[in-house]
């Protein structure tokens, strides 16, 4: 757990991609510099977030593999919470 | 070929003459006084020298094949330096060639190239020389450990040769000292000229077969996996080039198809049967499900399936995209939790059989231009499609599957082909993106804490496109809203606030310091530094400053006169100068 923890924290934001996205999707858009690691940050919470639903909804199944079911479901949930 | 071999005197009178001549940085000039030097002390006995040598190769080879290398060489001598000069001798070395004394008839081939061969004998002589005046020992110490080197190489082998030949023919009339000293030399010399290159040369051989490999199997990989995010981008991006799509069309079939190379034997049939269906795919996105059309594809797959290897690769992620796309219905199908896309290659293949039972086969075979338009009228129908598949895959997975399954592998096996050969070169942009979905795969199954299947990262990702989607349409509704074009911190900010992350609790800031390593954090947050500077500035106190400096500027002037602007250019450079701070 630890090594994938380092693993997953010690990578860098992806930057040209998310940057590449964001313009792929809104050209007239200009973005700061610092803007797509808050976007990265933006992500990693929705992740965590839909990581915990995941789990729970994995958990009320009985289940110890997430399946895609469960992301499908928890996913309906956070994305309407994350709307804004 | 008559070699003229000088003997031990000779030579090494040679030496010293050539010794006492210019340096060796001018070969050419080298090249004309050894010929001197040569003609002087010409002096031959074929007998005597064979005599002298103890390796017997077999010489009238060694002399036509130096010969003929020898007349190369000399394009070189006028050229190269003596490095690529010892080089080309070692290459060619053969106890002939080492010492090869000249007739000084320059007009002639013949003499040229044995002119050619003293003159490296002089060069090669020549080099060692200085080196010995050097002190020996430390040079025998390094060089002995690259002889060791050497060793392993065929040229190391000759060079050996002839070194042992020069040795030889040095050595015995010498005294057993200079002899050794000089062959020593000699070795250690040429050894320090060689070891770059030889052992520079079996990297490089090697370099390009590992490229290979890695290509085609970062492909497969890649194609599996980033479609999803391709799929949702086609669906905003109709203005987006239609190569996009039709990129992402041939990188599906490709993978698929090269899957199929990997599992199965009959390839072609379900390659063919693949491209048929895949070809259909996108028109099938209008939900209709003739099962004519696709019996029209069937004999255009045949085709298909071996002439699209030829074709070039004209767009990956679009095909990238329906591959993901069939692969994730396949899987959700099936649920697979084998390798993915051997996976779903199988299923797919199982689909497309069970299809082809289904349907007659006919033996049409259609151009490669007419699949490529058709190619470019799907690419420019995938983002219906998309959208269709992706608003519908969260309802209904499965009932989509066995559609969408039948198809996408024509169109799969379409671009699979074209793709194929232009392996590296879409690579790159593809890579990027396949790497950071993966990384956010990763990052869901470290917070989820539990092992995640690999159909549910298909899931995953198109989570994250939706979610991608909807943040950029907001960032840009609060950017208009505030009159702006462009997205700032604040509209993050009050993004995260909307969305419940950041509370009067928790401001944005601590989650930054939480989530964020060190680097990033630095960034963002704006810390005081030393100076009066607050790094990184934030807009707005950038055009705080950008008016104090004006204010600033104008102070020494009264009041009354401190209206006035200060040239631009003036006022510019002092605020560059701070910004940089």
């Amino acid at each position: 757990m630890a090594a994938a923890a380092a693993r997953v924290l010690k990578r860098k934001a992806p930057r040209g991609f998310l940057k590449r996205l964001i313009k792929r999707q809104k050209p007239q858009l200009h973005f700061r510099s610092g803007l797509d690691l808050l976007v990265h940050l933006n992500c990693l919470l929705f992740l965590h977030r839909l990581a915990e639903e995941t789990r729970m909804q994995a958990f009320q199944n009985k289940s110890k593999i997430i399946k895609e079911k469960h992301i499908c479901s928890a996913a309906k949930v956070i994305l309407k919470k994350s709307r804004g | 070929m008559a070699f003229l071999y000088e003997n031990e005197g000779t030579t090494r009178t040679l030496l010293h003459q050539v010794l006492e001549m210019h340096p060796l940085s001018s070969p050419i000039s080298t090249n004309n006084r050894s010929r001197s030097c040569t003609e002087s002390l010409f002096a031959s006995s074929d007998t005597t020298l064979r005599k002298r040598k103890k390796t017997a190769p077999v010489q009238p080879k060694d002399t036509g094949g130096t010969d003929q290398h020898f007349v190369e060489h000399y394009d070189l001598l006028e050229k190269g330096t003596p490095r690529i000069l010892l080089k080309k001798i070692l290459q060619t070395a053969s106890e002939d060639s080492v010492l090869v004394p000249v007739l000084m008839n320059s007009q002639e081939p013949v003499p040229v190239e044995l002119q050619e061969e003293s003159k490296w004998n002089s060069l090669e002589l020549q080099l060692p020389e200085p080196e010995p005046s050097a002190s020996l020992a430390p040079e025998l110490l390094i060089h002995s450990r690259r002889k060791r080197c050497l060793r392993v190489s065929e040229f190391e082998q000759e060079v050996d040769q002839g070194l042992a030949v020069s040795s030889d023919l040095t050595g015995e009339k010498r005294a057993s000292a200079n002899k050794s000293s000089m062959s020593r030399s000699f070795n250690l010399t040429l050894a320090t000229v060689i070891p770059p290159e030889s052992v520079e040369r079996p990297g490089l051989a090697r370099r390009p077969q590992i490229r290979k490999k890695v290509d085609m199997e970062a492909f497969e990989h890649g194609l599996k996996d980033i479609p999803l995010t391709l799929l949702s981008d086609r669906c905003s991006n109709h203005s987006t080039t239609p190569v996009d799509g039709a990129r992402s069309f041939q990188s599906s079939p490709y993978s698929l198809r090269f899957r199929k190379s990997l599992t199965k034997d009959q390839q072609p049939r379900a390659t063919t049967y693949q491209a048929n269906q895949r070809k259909k795919g996108p028109r099938r996105a209008i939900k209709s499900w003739p099962k004519s059309p696709l019996q029209n594809q069937p004999p255009s797959a045949n085709s298909m399936s071996i002439r699209r290897q030829a074709r070039p690769w004209t767009g990956r992620p679009s095909q990238n995209s329906y591959l993901s796309a069939y692969s994730v219905l396949a899987t959700s199908n099936i649920s697979r939790e084998a390798v993915a896309k051997s996976d779903v290659v199988y299923q797919g293949e199982e689909e497309e059989e069970r299809l082809m039972v289904d349907q007659a086969e006919e033996s049409e075979e259609d151009t490669e231009t007419p699949q490529r338009a058709v190619v470019s009228e799907l690419s420019m129908k995938t983002p219906e499609f998309l959208q269709a598949k992706r608003h519908r895959s969260f309802s209904q997975p499965a009932s989509l599957a066995p559609p969408n399954i039948v198809l996408l592998p024509s169109k799969l096996t379409q671009a699979k082909c074209a793709p194929k050969r232009c392996a590296t070169g879409p690579r790159q942009p593809r890579d990027p993106d396949k790497a950071s979905l993966d990384h956010y795969c990763k990052v869901f199954s470290y917070y989820a804490k539990m092992p995640v299947e690999k159909s549910a990262s298909k899931t995953l990702v198109k989570c994250l496109d939706q979610y991608f989607r909807t943040l950029c349409d907001d960032l840009e509704t609060f950017a208009h809203h505030a009159g702006r074009k462009t997205v700032l911190l604040d509209d993050l900010e009050l993004l995260m606030r909307r969305q419940g992350l950041v509370t009067d609790e928790v401001s944005l800031y601590v989650l930054v310091e939480r989530h964020l390593p060190l680097e990033y954090r630095r960034l963002l947050i704006p810390c005081a530094a030393s100076g009066n500077s607050v790094f990184p500035a934030g807009a707005h106190k950038a055009k705080e400053r950008d008016r104090k400096e004006k204010q600033r500027y104008w102070s020494w002037l009264p009041r009354s006169e401190q209206a006035p602007f200060p040239p631009m250019w003036i006022w510019m450079e002092k605020i560059s100068q701070k910004r940089t701070l």
